[in-house]
């Protein structure tokens, strides 16, 4: 045989694999033959054309017959067909195992929708990978920060500096912008300076136009799909000039496709950051510019951002000395930072969370807890099919005896079952997975998203669904499979082994586990919202009731006085006022100041300084604690200043009123560098509930602002808004009236934490409810078993109350022991929740007490729907029953 | 049409279903007369790929001498175990009385149907036969 080849291994596997045993031998023949004529040919050109053979024989004729060959898939038929009896013999129970795994399965699948596409955010950037951003770490005296800004100058240094950085550029924010179109204006919310190089380090994709020097000249702009649409229609606006409400045109050099929602910011139009003046500055200590690198291939992050303390001394160093009159030297030993660091923007989205970020991020606490209360939704469902599964034993002890008498091994008796549990598991899987697309605009609708196809789309969902599907199957019968086919023949057959009873242990274990859980979910729930209305009624020092804020008031220009005049005589207006500055987190303008004369840097205070108008304090209701407001008839107050309470206790200030604070270093505050303090305003939360207050200064500068603040005494509110609308529309024609009431933009401040509520209500209540069909379950089984002994009781006089009290007692104590085990738990959780709040509630007992009788409660009205049925039955048919 | 044709129909519908012989199963039933003692797979597949100029899979083959053998129209037995096999025996087919009466029956209904086609029309149908 040496001179014959002998053909390739792994096809005649395959072929011995699926064909026909009596087909094999002349199938081999010819193929070897046939494969002696290949000889000439290349090794894998034979082989190659060896297996096209081999696997023309997958053909129905030549596969061996499931019937015929194989014992194993014989019995797998069987099986199946068993199982679907069993299911339809057993509807109730069968139910609500199906019925409970595809709510858990479905609502796994949801929460891994959500958090696969938070988890996605900035991937979709040709270079996601190579692309961080610049944060800064700072602390000076006792100041601190850490901010997604970074300094002006920073980009083109540390390009220069650092050979591993590819490309480095910068946006600055800038709000929102009014157009010209024909007679209308347009407003573009998301207005942001960029440099050319930013444009290449994130290269967006394009509509019209090249990214090759858009942003090179002056007066040049890239609008989003979206924004060109809106000022141009569909035409091609490339080389098309628009026009802002201040007169200055820009050319439109590119429009790039809109942003995916996955992006940590978002724009509608890039202007060059050749318009932007300060760009230029060479200020290390100002950090306005959100910086972002394109890294060469292969760059360590951490290594980098080792170098960068190389030359902090040479930028930092010479700005410190003229303007803090400090060396960096003496600044880093006296306990100051100055760090930059680099955020990879891939993980921006879920870990960054630092002050002045383009856009709200989440947090991977709170995928965290999706992720955990995803698991525990199909624990939950699990549980209940093991629970029943153990519990109906007894009606399945004959057919395993019957089956072990005929010589069935246990193994078999295993495999039946498995094939049982993955049979239903894989019909809730199913139904999950019809949930999931049903349900998928009201998912959508709810957490705010755009997913169009979770399952079958690029992330390919569903076969890991069906995958996660089959395993709980598997996982959730092993138990019940090997408990049911232990049973000894004998003592079945002789009907004295008292099945299913010596596992109630065990059962109730996972009863307990499984309602712990609930609890602590439902817990979480109430304390989510619980803190929720803590925030909303807190007293922040400012009053959010009964305050309009009519937008772009800066456009009025001249005139903003006589339409500011013009509110003031509305009978229903208390106050009008005229600032940028509004209490609700968005408004930030650091400024370092000292007492003046105090020649120690640690004196260094770094303030809030708002710029607002006499009436300020009325419109918002704060409280002057001491001294006075403005006074615009006084020109002196054009450099004085109120303080809030913070910001005197920071400075050291005995007796403020009268004294005078200097602006550090050469930087002034509206043109003046020394303001004189005339009043202290109680302290009022200006950022988020999360931090505390900070130091504040308010000082009266030029007269504008993109808010008037309106104050009314009026409920009547289409009315005042009618008023102020076409008050407006007196002095300012073209721009359009908008107006937001204060309440509501300081609402929208805690969408994160709404959402986290109203998502965990809907999880909460999915858990109880599986929880209550697997007790459900239970309780119709326990009633089932216990139908003689009801019948006895009831012949022998015992009342229905007391048959239905007997039933719940045995329940409620596993509910007791339930609410034991998740009042620690949740408290432990939940506090570590509310240490992320400044201000946060106090964990009261109610709040446990109230949640383990809503749990109770409902488990109760489960069990006694059985309970009752079987108390209530008549005797004589539970008697004569068997 | 002859009622004994009609016959024959029935009655071979009657014993199994589908006995029709498609073009292809013809021409290997065909190939089996031909190849007489040596009528096995490979060598079928040899035989057709020379005498009708078209390759075919070794698969397709065996799939067509399986229908026919269901169809009653081959049996065969399995000899001679040769080294080029790698010592495995050949199964060697051969046709039926029941398969020579489907081929005779198929020769004749081509025949019918080729002597209704008019002289004249023949020749303006241009056969280049």
């Amino acid at each position: 045989m040496s001179d014959h080849r002998e053909p390739p291994k792994w096809p005649d596997r395959l072929l011995e694999f699926f064909v026909k045993g009596d087909l094999l031998e002349e199938i081999q023949g010819d193929l070897f033959e046939y494969y002696q004529r290949l000889g000439d040919l290349p090794q894998w050109k034979s082989t190659w054309i060896y297996a096209y053979h081999v696997l023309h024989f997958l053909r129905p004729f030549a596969l061996k017959r499931i019937s015929q060959n194989s014992n194993k898939l014989t019995m797998l038929k069987f099986n199946i067909i068993i199982a679907w009896r069993n299911l339809l013999k057993q509807k109730l129970y069968s139910g609500i195992n199906i019925i409970g795994l595809a709510i858990g399965l479905a609502s796994a699948a949801y929460i891994a929708i959500y958090v696969l596409d938070e988890m996605s955010f900035d991937e979709h950037f040709e270079n996601s990978d190579r692309i961080v951003r610049v944060a800064a770490e700072l602390k000076m005296a006792d100041n601190y920060w850490h901010f997604a800004v970074s300094p002006a100058p920073l980009a083109a240094a540390y390009k220069s500096e650092f050979p591993e950085i590819e490309k480095a550029g910068r946006f600055r924010n800038e709000g929102s912008i009014l157009v010209k179109k024909q007679d209308e204006l347009v407003e573009l919310g998301g207005l942001m300076f960029a440099d050319q190089e930013i444009l290449e380090v994130f290269n967006f994709k394009l509509v019209h136009g090249t990214l090759a020097n858009a942003l090179t000249e002056p007066n040049t702009a890239v609008l989003s799909h979206k924004s060109a649409q809106r000022i141009f229609g569909d035409n091609d606006p490339v080389g098309e000039t628009f026009t802002s409400i201040n007169n200055i045109s820009y050319e439109v050099s590119a429009v790039v496709e809109d942003l995916p929602t996955q992006t940590h910011f978002s724009f509608d139009v890039l202007i060059s950051m050749e318009n932007y003046q300060d760009a230029n500055n060479q200020i290390w200590l100002s950090n306005n510019y959100h910086t972002y690198f394109l890294l060469h291939e292969g760059t360590r992050i951490a290594d980098l951002e080792n170098k960068f303390s190389n030359v902090y001394a040479k930028y930092y160093g010479p700005q410190l000395q003229a303007m803090a009159g400090i060396s960096y030297e003496d600044a880093m030993a006296g306990g100051g930072i100055i760090r930059h660091h680099l955020q990879p923007i891939t993980d921006i989205h879920l870990t960054s969370g630092l002050d002045v970020e383009l856009g709200a991020n989440s947090s991977m606490q709170y995928i965290y807890i999706f992720m955990a209360v995803g698991a525990f939704l199909v624990l939950i469902a699990a549980i209940n099919f093991i629970n029943i599964s153990t519990a109906r034993a007894s009606t399945r002890a004959k057919e395993i005896g019957i089956k072990k008498v005929m010589g069935s091994f246990r193994s078999d008796l295993i495999t039946q079952f498995l094939t049982e549990s993955v049979f239903q598991a894989v019909l809730a899987t199913t139904i999950g997975l019809i949930m999931v697309i049903v349900c998928l605009p009201i998912f959508n609708a709810f957490v705010d998203k755009q997913i169009v196809d979770p399952l079958f789309g690029p992330s390919a969902l569903w076969w890991k669904f069906v995958l996660g599907g089959v395993l709980i199957g598997l996982i959730a019968g092993i138990y019940p499979a090997i408990y049911l086919s232990k049973f000894k023949p004998v003592e079945i057959m002789k009907n004295n082994i008292h099945v299913g009873k010596s596992k109630a242990s065990f059962r109730s274990v996972l009863v307990v586990f499984q309602f712990a859980i609930s609890l602590v979910l439902i817990i979480g729930t109430i304390i989510v919202f619980n803190q929720l209305n803590y925030i909303r009624t807190q007293n922040l020092g400012f009053d959010r009731d009964k305050v309009v804020l009519i937008e772009n008031s800066n456009t009025l220009r001249n005139n903003l006085v006589p339409f500011t005049d013009k509110l003031n005589q509305l009978p229903e207006v208390e106050a009008v006022s005229v600032t940028s500055f509004i209490p609700t987190g968005t408004s930030r303008s650091d400024n370092a100041f000292k007492p003046k004369g105090d020649g120690n840097v640690d004196a260094t205070v770094s303030l809030q300084i708002w710029n607002i108008d006499p009436s300020y304090f009325d419109a918002f209701g704060m409280e002057l604690l001491e001294g006075r407001t403005f006074d615009s008839s006084r020109p002196a107050d054009s450099s004085a200043i109120v303080l809030n309470e913070t910001a005197v206790r920071r400075f050291g200030l005995e007796d403020p009123i009268g004294k005078t604070v200097e602006v550090l270093g050469d930087f002034t505050v509206a043109g003046k560098s020394e303001f004189e303090v005339i009043g202290v305003v109680k302290d009022f939360n200006y950022s988020s509930i999360h931090e505390n207050v900070g130091a504040m200064g308010l000082y009266m500068g030029p007269f504008r602002g993109y808010y008037t603040v309106v104050k009314t005494t009026s409920d009547n509110y289409p009315e005042l808004l009618s008023k102020l609308e076409s008050n407006w529309e007196e002095f300012s024609p073209s721009v359009p009236f908008s107006y937001q009431f204060l309440d509501e933009v300081f609402e929208a401040q805690y969408r994160a934490e709404q959402k986290l509520g109203s998502i965990f209500t809907v999880f909460t209540s999915l858990a109880l409810f599986i929880a209550c069909l697997g007790l459900f379950g239970l309780s119709a089984y326990t009633a089932e078993q216990r139908r003689k002994e009801i019948g006895v009781r009831k012949v022998l006089g015992a009342s229905v109350t007391r048959l239905i009290i007997m039933l719940l007692g045995h329940f409620t104590k596993l509910l007791i022991i339930a609410v034991v085990l998740a009042i620690p738990i949740s408290w432990y959780i939940m506090s570590g929740w509310l240490d992320g709040f400044a201000y946060r509630m106090n964990l009261s007992p109610m709040i446990f007490i109230v949640g383990s009788l809503l749990a109770l409660l409902v488990a109760w009205v489960t069990v006694s729907f059985q309970s009752a049925r079987a108390a209530l039955s008549n005797p004589t048919d539970n008697l004569k029953y068997e | 049409m002859p009622s004994v044709y009609m016959f024959y129909i029935y009655e071979i519908d009657a014993k199994m279903k589908g006995t029709h012989l498609g073009e292809f199963e013809e021409i290997i039933l065909l190939l089996v007369g031909v190849l007489r003692d040596n009528a096995y797979g490979l060598a079928l597949v040899d035989a057709f790929e020379e005498q009708a100029s078209r390759r075919v899979a070794i698969g397709a083959v065996h799939s067509a001498l399986s229908r026919l053998t269901e169809k009653g129209f081959l049996e065969s037995e399995m000899t001679g175990a040769t080294s080029e096999r790698g010592g495995r025996r050949k199964r060697i087919f051969t046709i039926t009385a029941s398969g020579k009466r489907a081929l005779v029956n198929a020769r004749d209904l081509r025949v019918t149907l080729w002597q209704q086609i008019p002289d004249l029309s023949l020749g303006r149908l241009s056969f280049d036969v």
